[in-house]
């Protein structure tokens, strides 16, 4: 305000100066004219004494910057096509590469959020005979022996998940419940909002999550010390947790489970903790005395500080020996066929993402390698028409950094803006992706933009401005100005070099954007294949849901079985209901047939499902061979899969034989198809189909309903879960929806990868397409005078329609050889992503070309067509 | 007529300037032309100053709070800008002025070493 009042009387101040000095001449005899040039004289340039003054106040850079800015701002105003696109462009490469670089810094690279998060080790086992690359679970002696005798860590926790019936307020739900022991809350850093955390040693004691805690409490404080049954024991509340502590470690997932966050917390019960091994008979009993315990830990630990994790590895092998020696097998689940493994807890977490986060990190790097050479394209055609104006500026003495400012003002405008319009993108790209699949990848709910991508999306977003700034720039400065001036044609054989390059440019758009296509195309189709299902199994029109029979008064089996047989006869009585049946427990184990000795381990190694009758029916699956159990509850009677009857063909017929293996032991009657009832993008296995009567008790007993609906007279959903729930409302029934949906969640992580894959893909695809339309267009603007030679020579409309498509084929034949040649190098990488489907599905390559081949001419049509009518004589007259 | 006599005008040294305006306000408030007068006179015209470079300095001496401003009438009736010294200019004087005599003092030794 200050600087405006003195600035404002400034040039009043001059006239008056000048006038006295005027005065003071005329004073001193010269005429009034020579007196005032006299004056004038005196005092110098007067705009420039102005200026002077007007810099004191306000720093001349800033002006220039100001100044450079607005013109930037007109310019590109007068342009607002080109800037609009380059803007575009920019915004979307940002913000795809924003997106997937918070997803990957919030998966694979910010520590967990738990103390001293880079000693955090898992441990779990493995099966060495039976697919080695899942994880199996330690048990809780091994737990206990081995956590005893360690020295490389210096905490250790286990535990486990298990979905458990919650009884609140008289009302039944199903919740996550983790039982602990060990350090587990110090292994977390785990603190509570209300209340404590339950100690070592105690017993039905229940933390609750603070989700649980709002959703089933309704936040009220006096939830604590109430009493809430969990399966028929009753547990205390002792606290809450902190409403940010997330638990996110591993959790053990039967198939046809969510993935969900744990709700609650208890106790492992301590006497569990010893003898006798978790699964056996004993164990069981005692967890119908002392309350619910699961079957197998998950283990967390601590490497004591300056421990490798190598080391952490020898002792553990050491130690892993020493029980095999001294315990006999019912101790331990450790045997021959078991393995152990001890990984970084984060490694363990990233682990299955990792690739499919480089996958998709690599074709977002594609997406913005193309969008680079886009623009690179459109500046370069801008820069040449831009020629003449740099050489009239340089003429009238614009300095050499003058006009790249001028250049760098312009390019830093469009990628600021650019930047600006790509982080609003991928803020919402991050929200929608968290909230379509929150459970696709572990910690993806983590992603956000924070400051580290903040700053590494600005520092991109400045150096590529700068680098479109000055390039163009240079290119000029060193291009012969004099020539620019004396040239008034658009078209001069100096600018056959810069199409060339823009043609190579194009060239290399197309051949990433079929390399992103064929991998978007190789996933499509490892989509539809995971879709393609068995004739009759019509995943849509099944209806599943779940039920967890607990608490005491299902202690024993004729109580379930009365359940479930009344649930299944009320339901086969409705009208519309085809099927109804049900699937128990499932027992993975080796199932051997009289008679015939199995290929291989493997091979015999099956999974023995525990289904009433009606399940099958329920799932439409056709007969192959043999027949239905003639019995109706197939007592001694199984079912085998395809799967397993391939296991043991060559070995002779495998319908009429006699199995056992576990609960099992019955004659084969026939051979089902195989079906995918839990995961979608499973391989079919060796499955054993026997009676659920015949399975051991376990409690809580849960067990998936599947139900097959009659196309139009088919009974709402919500019907049938108050049917079933009438059964017995004091057993929560959950997870309802049809089969279809359950099958399509449990791809998820696939469904997030591919359809980022496909926005890239089709990103990648329009930005060639708007390339070479850009580049055919131009060439067409400047062959106006060719084309009306040649018309003038005879040449007719077809001839030029044919010479500007060949023109655009040549350039896209180029791009897509190269293209091709480059995916089928890079295809293999992703190979873990796919399913059932080659990564050089030759299939897919050529559709993926012939769709690239087709769109690219259509994109030259235009301008082919603009240029066959070209009227020649206006042409030729241009001139 | 005002060419004449300009080979034996000296060209301002960078700064010194600011040094004479805080010096010709001394003897009080004077407005724009009065100072560039009162420097000519003051110097028995060998330095030169270009007037209008006066005022850019002005505004530099306000900006750093030497000098303050306030509207008065000038000796021939007009209204017209005075110029005043402020405290902090004053001392800011004296800091210039030893500056310029320690300057002046140690050119003198350099060109007569003999002394």
């Amino acid at each position: 305000m200050k600087r405006r009042r003195h600035l404002n009387h400034l040039d009043e101040e001059i006239r008056e100066h000048l006038e006295a000095e005027t005065q003071d001449n005329i004073d001193r005899g010269m005429t009034p004219t020579e007196a005032r040039l006299a004056a004038l004289r005196r005092f110098g340039n007067v705009t420039v004494v102005r200026e002077e003054t007007y810099n004191v106040w306000h720093p001349v850079w800033l002006q220039q910057v100001l100044q450079d800015a607005r013109y930037a701002l007109r310019a590109l105003g007068r342009n607002r096509r080109f800037a609009g696109t380059v803007i575009f462009t920019l915004a979307l490469a940002i913000g795809m590469n924003t997106a997937v670089f918070s997803v990957i810094e919030a998966v694979l690279l910010r520590p967990l959020p738990y103390p001293e998060p880079d000693r955090l080790v898992w441990l779990a086992a493995f099966d060495r005979g039976y697919q080695p690359e899942n994880d199996n679970h330690i048990g809780q002696a091994d737990y206990t022996m081995w956590s005893s005798r360690t020295n490389a860590l210096e905490s250790a926790a286990a535990y486990g998940n298990q979905d458990l019936p919650m009884m609140v307020f008289g009302e039944p739900s199903q919740e996550r419940v983790a039982s602990l022991t060990g350090k587990f809350w110090e292994l977390t850093g785990a603190k509570v909002e209300l209340g404590r955390l339950f100690v070592p040693g105690e017993s039905h004691a229940m933390v609750l999550s603070h989700v649980l805690y709002e959703r089933r409490f309704h936040g009220d404080p006096s939830t604590l010390g109430q009493v809430v049954s969990i399966n028929g024991f009753p547990f205390i509340v002792v606290g809450v947790l902190e409403k940010g502590f997330r638990f996110i470690l591993p959790q053990q997932s039967f198939s046809g489970d969510q993935v969900r966050d744990i709700d609650a917390y208890i106790p492992i019960p301590p006497v569990l903790l010893t003898l006798p091994p978790m699964g056996q008979q004993a164990w069981e009993d005692l967890v119908q005395q002392v309350g619910p315990a699961p079957m197998w830990l998950n283990v967390v630990a601590r490497l004591r500080t300056g421990v490798s994790l190598a080391m952490a590895r020898r002792e553990m092998d050491s130690i892993y020996k020493s029980i095999v020696l001294e315990h006999s097998p019912t101790q331990h689940v450790f045997d021959r066929f078991t393995g152990w493994r001890m990984s970084l807890l984060q490694q363990k977490l990233a682990g299955s993402a990792q690739r499919a986060l480089m996958v998709l990190l690599a074709a977002v790097l594609f997406v913005h390698l193309i969008a680079i050479a886009n623009i690179a394209n459109l500046l370069l055609a801008r820069a040449a028409a831009r020629r003449r104006e740099i050489a009239v500026r340089a003429a009238m003495g614009a300095g050499r950094t003058r006009v790249i400012r001028q250049f760098l003002a312009e390019s830093l405008l469009l990628s600021s803006l650019g930047c600006a319009m790509g982080l609003l993108l991928a803020h919402y790209a991050i929200s929608m992706m968290v909230r379509l699949w929150p459970q696709a990848i572990p910690r993806l709910a983590e992603a956000r933009l924070d400051t580290p991508i903040l700053l590494l999306t600005l520092a991109l977003s400045c150096f590529t401005g700068f680098v479109f700034g000055v390039a163009p720039a240079m290119f000029l400065w060193h291009s012969n100005l004099h020539d620019a001036l004396k040239d008034n044609t658009q078209t001069s054989s100096g600018s056959t070099l810069r199409t060339r390059v823009r043609k190579v440019l194009i060239s290399v758009e197309l051949a990433l954007a079929i390399v992103l296509l064929t991998g978007a195309g190789l996933m499509m189709k490892s989509f539809w294949r995971m879709n393609a299902n068995p004739p009759g199994f019509n995943p849509e029109s099944i209806l599943t849901m779940r039920v967890s029979l607990a608490g005491r008064q299902y202690a024993t089996w004729p109580e379930q079985q009365s359940y479930i047989r009344t649930v299944l006869s009320r339901l086969e009585a409705i009208p519309g209901i085809d099927a109804a049946g049900i699937v128990g427990q499932t027992l993975h184990t080796n199932v051997k047939a009289e008679g015939l000795a199995s290929e291989t381990p493997a091979a015999a190694f099956s999974a023995i499902r525990a289904v009433s009758i009606g399940y099958l029916r329920a799932m439409g699956v056709p007969l192959i061979a043999g027949q239905w159990p003639s019995d109706n509850q197939m007592l001694d009677e199984v079912l085998v899969n395809e799967s397993f009857a391939r296991s043991l063909s060559r070995k002779g017929d495998v319908v009429g034989r006699q199995v056992s293996g576990g609960f099992l032991n019955g004659r084969i009657a026939g051979i089902v198809a195989d079906f995918k009832y839990a995961q979608m993008d499973a391989e079919p296995t060796p499955e054993v189909y026997a009676s659920y009567e015949l399975a051991p008790l376990t409690n809580p007993m849960s067990i998936g309903l599947f139900i097959k609906m009659n196309g139009d007279a088919a009974p709402h959903i919500e019907a049938l879960q108050k049917l079933v729930a009438a059964v017995d409302p004091t057993q929560p029934l959950y997870d309802a929806q049809t089969l279809q949906q359950s099958l399509s969640d449990s791809i998820a992580p696939r469904r997030f990868n591919l359809f980022l894959m496909g926005v890239f893909a089709v990103s990648a695809l329009v930005m060639a397409l708007v390339g070479i339309y850009g580049i055919i267009a131009c060439s067409v603007t400047q062959q106006t005078q060719e084309i009306g030679i040649r018309m003038a020579l005879g040449a007719d409309r077809n001839n030029i329609m044919g010479m500007v498509l060949f023109e655009g084929a040549k350039t896209t034949a180029s791009g897509i050889v190269v293209g091709l040649l480059a995916a089928i190098g890079l295809t293999h990488l992703m190979s873990s992503l796919l399913y059932n489907v080659k990564p050089n599905d030759p299939l897919t390559f050529l559709a993926v070309s012939l769709l690239l081949i087709v769109t690219a001419l259509l994109a030259c049509l235009g301008p082919a067509l603009r240029a066959s009518l070209v009227d020649p004589m206006l042409a030729l007259r241009n001139e | 007529m005002s060419t004449r006599g300009l080979e034996n005008r000296i060209e301002l040294l960078q700064g010194t300037l600011d040094l004479l305006i805080l010096r010709t306000l001394v003897l009080g408030p004077v407005h724009g032309h009065a100072i560039a007068k009162a420097i000519e006179r003051n110097s028995e015209d060998v330095l030169l100053v270009e007037q209008g470079s006066l005022y850019p300095a002005l505004h530099r001496l306000i900006k750093r709070s030497w000098i303050s401003v306030e509207d008065g009438i000038s000796e021939n009736n007009r209204k017209a800008k005075f110029y005043r010294l402020t405290p902090k200019g004053r001392k800011q004087l004296a800091v210039e002025v030893t500056k310029w005599e320690t300057l002046a003092r140690a050119i003198a030794r350099v060109l007569q070493p003999t002394k």
